[in-house]
């Protein structure tokens, strides 16, 4: 009688597992919603960071640690590899908007420098100040916004898995319309500034676009391409529990396009300024 | 800044793939002070044996030691104490002459900028990348910035390549004001007798080149 009434537990268990809805939109939508919210009320973070991205037509590998504070706005970042050793941080000093880096090459001496320049932006897709979530979340608000009638269209579920010990579910996002563009140059725009515009990035125009830098001039009137969306696809997979976004994946209409995997996450740790100054002894500036 | 650095190099040799760079291995113990001019035919090996003394390059044959105030040091520690100028490590083309100062000063202490700038003329330029100067121009700063760090260990290669005569006397009196002041493992690769002269010393490589 006992066996039985675990028999039947165990069986009616199953049936309630295998008739969980994994990939209904409401409950994707709902997740998103739920990471937007709590991406957006982060302080403080530090974890390990595996950066993919396609650059000139191949996949690159950087693996980082960062600390990062939202607001004022500070990141520290330290190379484990191709660069070993190579250190950065911004602001350099309190008020600067400069990014000091601490290369690991011939005269070993920090530099600082433009966060914005060639030398700094060479093999990245991203700029130092869209470390952490807040870019994440300005394209995925723009795309909210863009198919707020047809948002089941763009949102759907991925399932569940665990990833770096930790339960998460994946939710897709898939842009309806995705497509190349033509945007007309005005006055005053610059790459940066394009793709701050159209929630795109920069290094994807440049790209699209044969520019062999981000810091190309553009004149009034020229013609460039430009995609409608961040991607075709976008992976993300969430923690349950914390709602914060461990990988990153986005594909374009060429293929893997970059992928950020974020290990050991801790969330709000307590940072203080000495996290962000070149003087904390265990940085080497 | 002042720990006395010294270096010792036993039966060192460089390997490329056309043969070993010395006929006979190189033996050396040099201890600050000490001003040595590398003198020798192109070929002989002169940048290879000063990318060695930075801690740069490890050689294939023998064995490199670095000390600072009478304490052995890594090779990554070392260089940390090197000031240097060679063609062979120059600083990315796309800095400008503001950043490096910055960089010099914050790190290296050099509170001489304007003034060393004015000195080199160049003071007008401080907001242009070194791809935009020209070679003299770039030669002077960085040889310039070189001379002005107060580091125990400073290695120069061919330091007044690309000067005129009125610039070559100017950094031959700083080089000899360096040299007299006497505190640094000084050594100074040059193809120029008129530069290895002021030096109180002279390698010559050429006899021992393969």
């Amino acid at each position: 009688m006992r066996r039985n009434f675990w028999l039947l537990l165990m069986g009616s268990l199953l049936v309630s597992l295998s008739w969980r809805p994994l990939s209904s939109t409401d409950e994707a939508l709902k997740l998103l919603e739920d990471m937007l919210e709590e991406t957006g009320r982060l302080q403080t973070l530090r974890y390990e960071f595996k950066k993919y991205e396609r650059i000139r037509g191949k996949l690159m590998l950087e693996h980082m640690t960062f600390k990062l504070r939202r607001n004022p706005f500070a990141v520290y970042g330290y190379q484990h590899s191709p660069r070993k050793g190579v250190e950065v941080l911004y602001p350099a000093e309190t008020g600067s908007q400069k990014l000091l880096v601490k290369p690991n090459t011939f005269p070993y001496l920090p530099l600082s420098l433009d966060p914005y320049s060639n030398l700094v932006l060479e093999g990245q897709h991203q700029t130092i100040l869209a470390t952490g979530y807040d870019q994440l979340r300005s394209l995925l608000l723009a795309a909210k916004k863009r198919y707020a009638n047809q948002v089941e269209k763009l949102v759907r579920s991925g399932g569940r898995l665990t990833w770096d010990g930790v339960p998460c579910q994946k939710i897709i996002l898939e842009p309806p319309q995705y497509e190349i563009q033509t945007y007309t140059v005005q006055q005053g725009d610059n790459l940066f500034r394009i793709a701050e515009k159209r929630h795109v990035g920069w290094y994807k125009i440049m790209e699209l676009n044969g520019f062999s830098s981000p810091n190309v001039s553009l004149s009034p009137g020229t013609v460039l391409k430009v995609p409608s969306d961040y991607g075709k696809v976008i992976r993300l997979t969430i923690d349950e529990k914390r709602k914060i976004p461990l990988v990153v994946e986005v594909e374009d209409e060429l293929g893997l396009y970059e992928r950020y995997e974020y290990y050991k996450l801790e969330v709000n740790p307590p940072l203080t300024d000495l996290d962000f100054s070149r003087k904390n002894p265990a940085y080497n500036f | 800044m002042a720990s006395p650095a010294a270096l010792r190099a036993i039966r060192i040799n460089h390997r490329y793939e056309q043969g070993p760079l010395w006929r006979v291995p190189l033996t050396l113990s040099w201890e600050a002070p000490r001003s040595i001019a590398l003198t020798g035919p192109n070929g002989s090996g002169k940048s290879t044996l000063l990318t060695i003394i930075a801690g740069l390059l490890r050689p294939t044959d023998g064995e490199v030691g670095f000390s600072l105030a009478g304490k052995a040091v890594s090779p990554a520690a070392w260089r940390r104490y090197v000031s240097a100028l060679s063609p062979h490590l120059l600083p990315p083309a796309e800095l400008t002459i503001q950043d490096l100062l910055w960089s010099y000063g914050h790190f290296r202490g050099l509170r001489l900028s304007e003034t060393l700038l004015a000195e080199i003329q160049l003071g007008h330029r401080t907001a242009a990348p070194l791809s935009r100067l020209s070679s003299g121009q770039r030669q002077r700063l960085l040889l310039a910035l070189t001379l002005a760090q107060n580091t125990p260990i400073l290695l120069l290669d061919e330091p007044t390549a690309f000067l005129d005569e009125k610039w070559k006397t100017f950094f031959h009196q700083r080089i000899q004001e360096r040299i007299q002041q006497n505190s640094t493992l000084f050594i100074c690769a040059t193809n120029d007798p008129d530069e290895a002269a002021l030096f109180p010393e002279t390698l010559y490589l050429g006899s021992h080149a393969a």
